[in-house]
């Protein structure tokens, strides 16, 4: 964990230190020589821009490769998966195992890949130009990316939820009444995407309740850690931006503090889709365990 | 769409190296003009889409 954390924050501290540097260049600056002031905000906001983009594609990357990734399992598998558990006799009646889904995790992974990864980039770039320009703001284009891949990823999410539940066997186990006062933390406190995040943790924990008779406890642990360690590694990083950001605003440029403020926003909904892609690795795993039980002749 | 968007950055990037050589007052009157470029800019991204 300790691991994770700091392999995170690195680089948002390193940019943290160069922001340091470059407002106090530009500071002395516009002491030393306050006709250059537009010179130097054009030179600050380039030069700080482009650095504070790095960990932020770091985090958009990552996202695109395993998507990637995703879709080649996804494509090479499915069928695989699928012919092999109608070959297995029974498999068709097993609880949780609804074909739908299949439909709708491919779905998600190649709808994520196509378009979300190319929109939250194209919504950093929109995000950064109106904070270069500001005579010239595209912050509202910016905004409505957000809002509809944020709207797109709430349907994937209500689809699965409903197509999960739609066969009735599975429920929460005992743990839910503990698990409420912690989701309604989450849905008032991360921001933007709370809410997701907890219906998320519902339609997994609701999934692996159910197969963990058939799978093994252990083993279903080890896969959620496993497939939601990258949403663990987006939601820091986010967080970081908007702690750089709270941070910058005494001292920095106040557009350099609101573009870090809209980079933090841009990672919350990429830890959304990061949400469905590490449901899917979480799905196929767990499926790829059932078949292989249901050969053995132990599901 | 990416070459639309890199062209974009370019053309922001002009018009803030404009902004900050025009200083603060003349960069009031001449902003309609940067405007009207950033509009034609963007009218080349519907020429872009399919069916166009």
């Amino acid at each position: 964990m300790w691991e994770l954390i700091a392999a995170v924050a690195g680089p948002p501290a390193k940019l943290f230190a160069l922001i340091i540097v470059l407002s106090a260049a530009a500071l002395a600056a516009d002491f030393a020589v306050p006709q250059f002031r537009e010179w130097t905000r054009l030179f600050l906001l380039v030069s700080a821009g482009a650095a504070a983009m790095g960990p932020a594609i770091d985090a958009v990357r990552m996202m695109d490769g395993l998507v990637g990734k995703m879709t080649g399992l996804f494509l090479g598998i499915y069928p695989v998966l699928a012919a092999g558990m109608a070959a297995a006799g029974g498999a068709l009646s097993l609880i949780n195992w609804n074909p739908a889904v299949f439909l709708f995790v491919q779905g998600a992974v190649v709808i994520g890949g196509k378009w979300m990864v190319p929109l939250l980039i194209v919504s950093f770039i929109l995000d950064y130009l109106s904070r270069l320009v500001p005579e010239i703001p595209f912050t509202r284009i910016s905004e409505m990316i957000r809002v509809t891949l944020l709207g797109a990823i709430s349907v994937i999410i209500a689809c699965y939820s409903l197509f999960i539940t739609a066969t009735g066997a599975m429920a929460w186990s005992s743990g839910s009444a503990l698990a409420e006062p912690i989701k309604a933390l989450l849905r008032q406190h991360v921001p933007l995407i709370g809410s997701f995040i907890t219906d998320t943790m519902g339609v997994v924990g609701k999934y692996s309740s159910g197969m963990a008779p058939i799978a093994g406890s252990y083993l279903i642990v080890a896969l959620l850690v496993t497939s939601l360690s990258p949403v663990a590694y987006v939601l820091l990083t986010a967080f970081l931006y908007k702690w750089i950001a709270a941070l910058c605003e005494p001292f920095a440029h106040e557009d350099l503090a609101g573009f870090f403020d809209d980079i933090g926003k841009t990672l919350f909904v990429l830890c959304g889709i990061m949400l469905i892609v590490a449901f899917a690795i979480f799905y196929t795993a767990v499926l790829s365990i059932i078949l292989i039980k249901v050969i053995a002749g132990a599901g | 769409m990416w070459e639309w968007i890199a062209g974009l950055i370019w053309l922001m990037g002009i018009l803030a190296v404009t902004g900050a050589v025009l200083g603060q007052d003349e960069r009031e009157n001449f902003m309609p003009l940067m405007r009207l470029a950033v509009l034609l800019y963007i009218l080349r991204l519907i020429s872009l889409l399919p069916g166009s």
